[in-house]
């Protein structure tokens, strides 16, 4: 199960399992985005490449325009994935 | 797609009854999405069943994903991925298996009766 939501304060929340199969609903939140956003991770619980495809993707448009993701509370199994994708150099990461 | 809604959770219950940590079940379940998402994507149209079983010994799990009927094709052989590359362009092609390399111990694959069989690899406790 995968949920993508964005709160009042317009961070967007992720929970459950981003996989191959959720990308297009994930994208039609993350492809709305126009500013500097912060993304949630906390409940978050897997990632493949595909969501990390997404997550690249918008990163790249925003940093066009001088905003970025700012990724935060992520697990260790899905920071060990940012790790080895070496995305940890990409983007802002907090706890 | 939609049948990665069924392939998780059956690795997670046969990795647990296999008593894999919840690192190589992550792990697994991660190679196994690239690998499925790469036949797929791969396969003529109206191509058969993937079957994936799930096995275990000498302190690894071995998840077996066999296609029948379709052309051989070595997900292996792929060269190495230009990761910065791909990092400064916002385009990770590749980065998949990428992924699969690095979080698993092997990736075996073979080509025998018509059917592409590829065996990942990973100890049960990493």
């Amino acid at each position: 199960m995968f949920s993508v939501s964005v709160s009042e304060e317009g961070v967007v929340v992720l929970a459950g399992r981003f996989d191959a199969s959720q990308v297009q609903a994930a994208g039609e939140v993350f492809d709305r985005l126009e500013t500097t956003t912060r993304v949630n991770f906390e409940k978050l619980d897997y990632i493949s490449s595909a969501g990390l495809g997404l997550l690249l993707k918008t990163q790249k448009r925003l940093g066009m325009a001088g905003h970025g993701l700012v990724l935060t509370k992520m697990n260790k199994l899905v920071r060990d994935v940012f790790r080895v994708a070496r995305f940890d150099i990409v983007f802002p990461i907090e706890e | 797609m939609a049948a990665l809604a069924g392939i998780f959770p059956f690795l997670e219950q046969e990795l647990q009854s296999h008593r894999a940590s919840s690192a190589t079940i992550f792990a697994v379940s991660l190679a196994v999405e690239e690998l499925f998402t790469n036949m797929v994507k791969y396969s003529p149209p109206g191509a058969g069943t993937v079957c994936i079983s799930v096995g275990s010994g000498e302190g690894s799990c071995h998840i077996v994903m066999e296609e029948c009927g379709v052309e051989p094709f070595d997900p292996t052989g792929a060269g190495e991925v230009d990761l910065p590359g791909h990092l400064e362009s916002g385009r990770p092609g590749g980065l998949g298996l990428y992924l699969v390399r690095h979080l698993v111990d092997d990736v075996h694959f073979e080509y025998r009766n018509r059917c592409n069989v590829i065996t990942v690899s990973k100890e049960l406790e990493s």
